[in-house]
């Protein structure tokens, strides 16, 4: 901030003067050039003011403020003291800010709640999602039990086919219900001339050992 | 660099002309703008050696600073995967996943071997808070004597087996006793390996022992198939030991093993065994073995011996029963040989089956007279009626005829003397001497069977080639594999290879008819309706108590196949008769004859109806 005001002392303040003057910018400006005298952006760039410098001697075309560019008065700095002692108690003002703070607080209140809304949907949502994921954990593990249990019961079931189905366990049973092997068998053969020849002798199969299971009304188990 | 201190209130102008502080050392006229502020601030020697000292100070925090992010990038980028490992394990709970081992069954599907999920019952005695009333819970569920129980679960361990091999729903009681009974009982999985069929193919099936390797036949043979590989269950687990649903799951799931199809048919095998088990009850036998080959494939279709026994209870047999007799023991197969004596001397040009002999009731070998089993005043024998006869004079002057080197060439072109390579444990290659080293006792021996041992496998395999047209297929048993994913491999199947011409096995097919039945040596080796072609064996069993074969008995041995015009079957038979002098014919035929009539009316084998041929056996 001591900044601006130190370069200024160290030049000459009547410059100072000029440029923070409103009037005096606008007559070195219309003086300067004739096409830009409606703006007031222009003046600050380096080239208008160096224009100002250089047009400065033409003569009608301006009136008479350019002597007074050049000239080094020592009041300048009297000038400029209030006006730059105006501007920032008038930015700091301490009356303005219980009111903006206000105005923002309104403004900030809808945001608050939606923020506070989206933590206790994901609070809340998350809590579902953990219990649905537990509650189908257990209700997986209940099915893998009840499929571990019906594995067993299958395996239990084909462990009687298959030891029902052993060549041993069939001949046995068909004993049981009063089947004989058969014996040996006749063949009965066509030759290509039409006769048929009988092979072997087929013999009737012996009678069973007589035992209680061979009864046809009471089948063995 | 601004200054530290707040900055210098704003003074006018004129203020400055005379100075209220004037703090500066040298004032240098009033006229003259302020000094830079930082540069006065600078100007106290404490205030220089301050600064000395934060340089130092900033320096020790600096490295302070490096060591901490030097430890935590070690921490976190060179160890962090083993700390973030650690941590995971630290969650990770194992579970082992016992592969199921797969099944065996015959060439029809039926199952010979399988494997049930059961559980070993183990307990943690420190945990058991009352030893005798868990003892007498579980002794009626498991089936094991009370005091036997507390005593495991008083013994000063972490770590007691009560009972092996309980099925689950067994389990599932012991599961409900109540929690102070059931306190420290653990279960882990032990599958259960089941039998059904028993004894029938039992030797070849084989068994597994107690830690589930498979020890005896195919069981140990097809171990890598049938074994698969244990899984591992790995899951994140909370405290209180619960899996964590959605947290890491490394499971290794278990890849059950492939199952091994047999080329067996449980029906025949339970047949055969049958037969043999009645035969060795007849009080002479003391072991008997056949075996049943399919002749075109050389597949085994059946494959027993007597005694047998069950897989399902190998525990309490006895050791010296727990093998395959029929791949593992050699015997002396007597005239059964002869036919491959015949074979050579056919396929040589020696004789062919019509050519006349005149035979002798002896011959001399050395220092040693070979007769016939008869001595007989020389006959005019035809070649075929010296192997219906089973003249031993006649094959040893064709044997002679053909020569020690080439007949050895044939007897190992025919597999004697070598492994067969089938997929068994424990086979036998027989005893084949070279011929360079016969004595010439011996080489009147070898062409009638003595002198040369074999194995029932082997011989049937001989006969298999002359079945098959000269062309002989190593037998196998195994038919294919199927892995767990249901691929079927078919196993390999060695080349054929050629032995003797279709001729010379034609010629041996017709001579070894006229064995058959009438005239031959083995009426009772007919099956009704089929014409079927075989050789009777009488070999002397060498006595085991003096080395030699007095009063050693015989072993007697049938082989043949069937029908003599399109064979399907070949079957070998031989059985041990240490006390016995009865032949091959009366005691091995019968049994032959009756595993044929199965095989072949079960294997729906039809007769051509092509009458038998009329031989002739001498020249009167």
């Amino acid at each position: 901030m001591s900044q601006p005001a130190r370069a200024t002392s160290a030049r000459t303040t009547a410059r100072t003067a000029t440029t923070r003057t409103a009037t005096a910018r606008t007559a070195t400006t219309r003086t300067a050039t004739t096409r830009t005298g409606s703006t007031r952006a222009t003046p600050r760039t380096a080239t208008a003011r160096t224009a100002t410098a250089r047009t400065a001697p033409r003569p009608g075309t301006g009136p008479v403020h350019v002597p007074r560019t050049g000239s080094t008065r020592r009041t300048g700095p009297v000038a400029t003291g209030p006006q730059l002692r105006l501007v920032p108690p008038a930015r700091t003002t301490p009356t303005r800010t219980p009111a903006r703070a206000g105005a923002t607080a309104r403004r900030r209140a809808p945001f608050v709640v939606l923020l506070v809304a989206m933590l206790v949907a994901t609070t809340v949502g998350l809590l579902l999602l953990n219990t649905a994921i537990a509650v189908d954990s257990l209700e997986a593990n209940q099915q893998r039990a009840a499929i571990a249990e019906q594995a067993e019961e299958v395996a239990r079931l084909e462990q009687q086919v298959v030891a029902a189905d052993t060549a041993a366990q069939l001949a046995r049973v068909a004993a049981e219900a009063g089947l004989v092997p058969a014996g040996a068998a006749g063949h009965l053969v066509l030759q290509p001339d039409g006769s048929s020849v009988l092979l072997g002798t087929a013999e009737p199969a012996p009678e069973p050992v007589p035992a209680p299971s061979a009864d046809p009304t009471t089948p063995g188990d | 660099m601004p200054p530290a201190g707040p900055p210098p209130p704003f003074r006018p102008g004129g203020a400055r002309r005379t100075p209220a502080r004037a703090t500066g050392p040298a004032g240098r006229g009033d006229q003259r703008p302020r000094r830079d502020p930082g540069g006065r601030r600078r100007q106290p020697l404490g205030l220089a050696y301050r600064e000395q000292r934060n340089r130092w100070g900033l320096l020790f925090l600096c490295a302070l600073l490096v060591v901490v992010v030097g430890r935590l990038v070690v921490l976190q980028g060179v160890d962090g995967a083993a700390y973030a490992q650690a941590a995971t394990d630290d969650r990770m709970a194992e579970y082992p996943i016992e592969a199921v081992r797969g099944q065996i069954t015959d060439r029809n599907g039926q199952v010979l071997a399988y494997s049930v999920g059961a559980e070993r019952v183990v307990a943690d005695p420190a945990v058991v808070a009352d030893p005798t009333r868990t003892a007498l819970a579980l002794t009626t569920l498991l089936d094991v004597p009370a005091a036997e129980l507390t005593e495991k679960l008083s013994r000063d361990s972490r770590y007691v087996v009560l009972a092996r091999h309980v099925s689950t729903d067994v389990t599932e009681q012991v599961r409900e006793l109540p929690l102070d009974t059931r306190t420290g009982l653990v279960f882990e999985d032990d599958p259960v390996r089941l039998y059904p069929a028993g004894a029938v193919g039992g030797q070849v099936v084989g068994f597994v022992g107690s830690d589930g390797d498979g020890l005896a036949g195919i069981e140990q043979t097809q171990e890598d198939v049938l074994a698969g590989v244990d899984g591992e269950k790995r899951v994140e687990v909370d405290n209180s030991g619960n899996e964590i649903p959605s947290g890491i799951d490394a499971t290794t799931p278990a890849v059950d093993g492939g199952s091994v199809q047999l080329t067996l048919d449980e029906d025949l095998q339970y047949v055969v065994q049958q037969r043999l088990d009645t035969a060795c009850s007849d009080g002479a036998t003391t072991s008997a073995s056949a075996v049943a080959l399919d002749v075109h494939t050389g597949e085994v279709a059946a494959m027993a011996s007597c005694p047998g026994y069950d897989p399902g209870r190998y525990n309490d047999t006895d050791p010296d029963l727990l093998g395959n007799p029929v791949v593992s023991d050699v015997y002396e197969p007597g005239s059964v040989m002869k036919a491959v004596t015949l074979a050579a001397a056919i396929e040589e040009g020696a004789a062919t089956k019509d050519t006349v002999l005149t035979v002798d009731g002896h011959i001399q070998a050395g220092d040693a007279v070979v007769t016939d089993a008869h001595d007989h005043e020389p006959i005019d024998f035809t070649v075929t009626g010296i192997l219906a006869q089973s003249s031993n004079v006649g094959s040893i002057m064709l044997a002679r005829e053909v020569g020690d080197a080439t007949l050895e060439r044939y007897l190992r072109a025919f597999g004697l003397g070598s492994r067969t390579g089938i997929e068994l444990p424990g086979e036998s290659a027989g005893i084949l001497e070279d011929s360079a080293d016969w004595t010439e006792s011996r080489a009147a021996n070898v062409p009638i069977g003595q002198g040369i041992s074999v194995t029932t496998l082997q011989m049937a395999s001989v006969y298999q080639t002359l079945a098959n047209g000269g062309v002989r297929v190593p037998p196998r048993v195994v038919s294919s594999v199927t892995a767990a994913d249901g691929t079927v491999t078919d196993a390999p199947r060695p080349e054929g290879t050629r032995v003797v011409s279709e001729d010379t096995a034609d010629q041996l097919t017709y001579m070894l008819e006229a064995v058959v039945g009438k005239g031959g040596t083995a009426p009772l080796g007919e099956v009704d309706g089929f014409r079927v072609v075989g050789k009777t064996g009488t070999a002397q069993r060498a006595n085991p108590d003096c080395s030699c074969y007095t009063g050693g008995g015989y072993f007697t041995t049938f082989v043949g196949y069937a029908p003599a015009d399109d064979p399907q079957y070949v079957v070998a038979v031989d059985l041990e008769r240490p006390t016995s002098s009865a032949e091959g014919g009366q005691v091995a035929a019968p049994v032959f004859a009756d595993v044929m009539r199965y095989a072949l009316t079960a294997g729906g084998v039809v007769p051509s109806g092509t009458p038998r041929p009329d031989f002739t056996l001498r020249v009167d």
